[in-house]
């Protein structure tokens, strides 16, 4: 590298820790040599000794490559101690002395408090616009999956209530601890949607359905004849907007026709899309893990049973959660479930429903 | 650091490190690019970076960027012969920021750097050592060598209004 008058306080530095090679102290020296301004710069500001390369000397470039402490305040120093002070070098001792130095001379005071003032001050309106660029598309993928998954376990669970307490056969006790399904089954405070049902959706009774909002579109309904995964593929190509949301729907169970041609979807999730609650549910939940979301679930009204949903909110909860509940139960003749057990390697909890 | 961690750096660090950037580019195109190269190379080892330590991280990488930026694009020489125009102003000014921001943009390009992390960032000299790969020495000196040629530039307390 060649040495010029942009570079030159490296190679002093370098030279000052005996870290250049001959060529390079020799190549510095040639360089002060031609620059008798530095040189007298330097000269001035520590009496600069310039011997050959191969006896190095306490050059001295600068007071900064000692404990500043050590150096007498000087004229020709001043301006370097008015720096070291606004850059908070200066011990309390050497700062009541730099004061006295100063004194009640004008210039050096304005040159001290000229110093203080030379700070460079970041401009807040400049910033970097395009932030969304920066966060990474898996994050919210994941956080996307994991958010609808939970949806899907907390709808999955509502049904299970749901038609739990509207079979009373089923003999389960409302009162079982099961706070997480009670908890699922708060209705957001949004109206029913009438929708119109298809040949295919009166055929097989699918009436499950998540909408994207925002409040700059119309709702859009996100493919409701396609499954839960088809679903969470379109809403990961399609990346939200701002104050975006999705809404899950479900039928209200009990309220499906012989041959609907209309059902009444009663919201039962609003799934905000700003980052900030993707921020919130990452930071609450893990998703490392959470790979495999293929948790399809469908209200089948014909043929689903308490059986399939809870064992389908099993199996996402140990997803979502990496734990390893099982879930065995024991039924019937005509399907009801006659006990059922929870269990883990750490506890282990067994029911009976109390009917049959 | 996790995902959630990751993309909160990019909400609390990524104006700063433009701002940085662009002050010792100027040129808002490419110190777009820095920033996103810089993260970008973040989300690649994000799992190994701690999150404490991550403001650090993105200001080495941004800081590195640019210098293998600038060394590529081999703009170095219009920037130093930009930085080496020796002058003082004779002009009045009536705003410190104007001529400050203009004897700024006049400093070699190290001393720019290592001033404008202490300034916009108020990081102290081992972190601009660990940041710029310079030594604390070379960190101080250019500090106090920025200092000065601010104070030339600007002349005398009776230029800023």
């Amino acid at each position: 590298m060649e040495i010029n008058r942009q570079n030159y306080e490296l190679f002093a530095v370098e030279y000052l820790d005996g870290k250049l090679t001959t060529e390079q102290a020799a190549a510095f020296m040639a360089f002060l040599a031609a620059n008798p301004d530095i040189s007298f710069e330097l000269e001035q500001l520590r009496a600069v000794n310039y011997t050959p390369v191969d006896k190095p000397v306490k050059m001295d470039f600068s007071f900064m490559k000692r404990d500043i402490d050590d150096a007498t305040i000087t004229k020709e120093n001043f301006e370097e101690m008015c720096i070291a002070w606004h850059e908070g070098d200066l011990s309390e001792v050497k700062r009541e002395q730099l004061l006295a130095f100063i004194g009640k001379d004008t210039q050096r005071q304005n040159t001290f408090e000229m110093y203080g003032i030379l700070k460079i001050k970041p401009e807040i309106s400049v910033v970097f616009k395009n932030k969304k660029s920066l966060k990474q598309q898996a994050t919210f993928k994941l956080t996307a999956r994991r958010t609808l998954l939970i949806a899907s376990l907390s709808t999955a669970a509502a049904l299970a209530t749901v038609f739990i307490l509207r079979n009373p056969g089923t003999g389960i006790d409302n009162q079982s601890g099961f706070s997480e399904v009670q908890r699922a089954t708060e209705q957001l405070a949004v109206p029913e949607q009438a929708y119109t049902v298809t040949e295919s959706e009166a055929k097989t009774g699918k009436f499950f359905n998540a909408e994207r909002k925002s409040k700059t579109t119309e709702p859009a309904i996100i493919n409701p004849e396609e499954d839960y995964k088809t679903q969470l593929a379109v809403i990961d190509t399609n990346q939200p907007e701002e104050d975006e949301y999705i809404r899950i729907s479900r039928i209200e169970p009990g309220l499906i026709p012989a041959n609907p041609t209309e059902v009444k979807l009663k919201p039962v999730k609003q799934i905000d899309l700003q980052e900030e609650l993707f921020m919130a549910e990452l930071s609450k939940r893990p998703v490392e893990g959470l790979k495999d979301y293929g948790l399809s679930f469908i209200a089948m009204a014909e043929n689903l049973t308490v059986n399939d949903i809870i064992r389908t909110g099993i199996e996402g909860i140990n997803r979502v959660a990496e734990t390893d509940i099982l879930y065995r139960s024991r039924t019937n003749s005509e399907g009801k479930i006659t006990e059922f057990a929870l269990s883990t390697e750490k506890f282990g909890m067994k029911r009976k429903t109390g009917n049959n | 650091m996790t995902v959630a961690e990751y993309n909160l750096c990019v909400e609390n660090h990524a104006d700063g490190i433009y701002r940085f950037i662009l002050k010792n580019l100027r040129d808002s195109d490419r110190a777009q690019d820095v920033v996103q190269e810089t993260f970008a190379k973040l989300w690649v080892k994000y799992a190994e970076v701690n999150f404490g330590k991550a403001k650090s991280y993105l200001f080495t990488t941004a800081y590195h960027t640019m210098i293998d930026m600038i060394r590529k694009d081999k703009h170095t020489d219009e920037i130093d012969t930009l930085a080496a125009v020796p002058s003082t102003r004779d002009e009045q000014y009536s705003d410190l920021k104007e001529v400050l921001d203009e004897a700024v943009n006049m400093l070699p390009e190290d001393q720019r750097s290592v001033l404008l992390l202490r300034d916009y960032e108020g990081y102290n000299y081992k972190e601009i050592e660990e940041i710029t790969g310079l030594n604390e020495s070379q960190v101080k000196v250019y500090i106090y060598r920025a200092r000065k040629y601010l104070m030339n530039y600007i002349g005398s307390m009776e230029k800023v209004l």
